[in-house]
């Protein structure tokens, strides 16, 4: 098994297998090219100049976990039931995240195009901004609310029916 | 605790990509019918999340080119069994009046089922009795697909051989309704006609009266001068 070497933005080199580097399709057409004009021989060293160091720690050991022995590099489709069910185990730990790092890590799943990896950071996400109201997604999230008064109105009382929190309705 | 990318410092959702937005409201069934509530709810945070959950590519639409807004038993079974071959929820529901002459200010409401009615009409006075019927329909629409039953005969068979045309058109996102007796183009050629049919008669009994009444004149009113005159003379 080759392995190659993933440089973050700070500098700091990373070595892993090309069967997890593969992983992301960026890293795997960078890869392809390094190989055409190196050879392959030389150590193949990806420069990734918008993940630092943190982030790519944290994508890689995504892309180790679902490449070790068992899985194939599509990710879930062809492993065992019992294999599937522990990843799905370390995918719920792995996501065990602040808000910060899953922005983060959603940008470099983006930038890197690791399928899996961002299906699941929008899944982590998603799973945040479920059966919040407006302002409490605006809080947790730090968003800033850029509607116009006139079209603020507008929207509250088109959506009046969706706004109104349930527990208030009961109560009255 | 992560760094970050270099690219963006400052971590928030605000500025995530639209794409990126999009693929999370797709991961939360924020497109489905479910989701409408939440959809709603999210549209109401900032300008770029209400952009990325209204993309084209959430949405089927349909739209009614009707002369009337009232919904007919045969609009419904029409609607259902559209929504059975769709084999999903019709999420948006674009009613156009084609009375020309209307203004085109659309009305957006989000019934209890999850729909978004759009309705264009000038005169908003009476639109929320017509989107409450059209509602419950799409509601018993709604009902019917989920639970998977087969949507009810169809007892209308102008409206049977229409929705068989449309089926044709049904891969496209966007398909239309067009109840045959009330397209646009016989409604304006009917009101075109009815225009010129007017203008013509006012004309016509314009240049009656004005006869009747030059001989009116003439004959009652000019010859007897004429002849008293010539009396008067002669006698003179």
């Amino acid at each position: 098994m080759r392995t190659v070497i993933l440089r973050s933005s700070d500098g700091a080199d990373h070595i892993v297998s090309s069967e997890a580097a593969s992983l992301s399709r960026t890293v795997q057409s960078l890869l392809e090219e390094l190989e055409a004009k190196e050879g392959e021989e030389s150590p193949l060293i990806v420069p990734l100049p918008n993940v630092c160091d943190c982030t790519l720690r944290k994508v890689l050991q995504y892309c180790i976990q679902h490449t070790e022995p068992g899985t194939n590099l599509t990710g879930r489709i062809h492993v065992s039931e019992t294999r599937r069910r522990d990843l799905e185990v370390w995918d719920r730990n792995y996501m065990l995240v602040s808000t910060d790092e899953l922005y983060h890590l959603v940008m470099a799943a983006h930038y890197l195009n690791v399928p899996g990896l961002l299906e699941l950071c929008c899944e982590g996400i998603a799973n945040l901004i479920r059966g919040k109201s407006p302002q409490h997604v605006r809080q947790h999230f730090g968003l800033v609310n850029n509607f116009e008064k006139a079209e603020e109105e507008d929207i509250r009382r088109t959506n009046l029916w969706a706004l109104v929190d349930e527990k208030e309705l009961a109560k009255k | 605790m992560l760094s970050g990318t270099k690219v963006q410092d400052s971590a928030s959702l605000e500025t995530l990509p639209e794409d990126i937005l999009h693929l999370i409201f797709r991961s939360a069934e924020l497109h489905t019918a479910a989701g409408t509530k939440e959809r709603c709810r999210l549209a109401a945070v900032c300008r770029r999340w209400k952009a990325a959950l209204y993309r084209p590519e959430y949405w089927r639409e349909i739209e009614l080119n009707t002369g009337d807004f009232k919904a007919s038993s045969a609009f419904a079974e029409g609607l259902l069994s559209c929504a059975a071959r769709a084999g999903q929820w019709l999420q948006r529901v674009r009613v156009v009046q084609a009375l020309p002459g209307r203004g085109c200010t659309p009305k957006v409401v989000y019934g209890d089922s999850g729909t978004r009615l759009e309705m264009y009409r000038g005169a908003q006075s009476g639109f929320s009795a017509e989107g409450k019927e059209l509602e419950a329909w799409l509601k018993l629409c709604h009902e019917r697909v989920m639970c998977g039953n087969t949507p009810p005969s169809r007892k209308d068979a102008a409206w049977q051989s229409e929705f068989d045309r449309i089926e044709e058109v049904m891969c496209g996102k966007r398909f239309r309704i067009q109840k045959p007796r009330l397209q646009p183009e016989i409604m304006n050629f009917v009101l075109a006609f009815g225009q010129w049919v007017a203008a013509t008669g006012s004309a016509i009994v314009f240049i009656a009266g004005c006869t009747i009444w030059a001989r009116l004149i003439i004959g009652w009113v000019i010859w007897p001068s004429l002849l008293a005159a010539a009396f008067i003379v002669s006698n003179i």
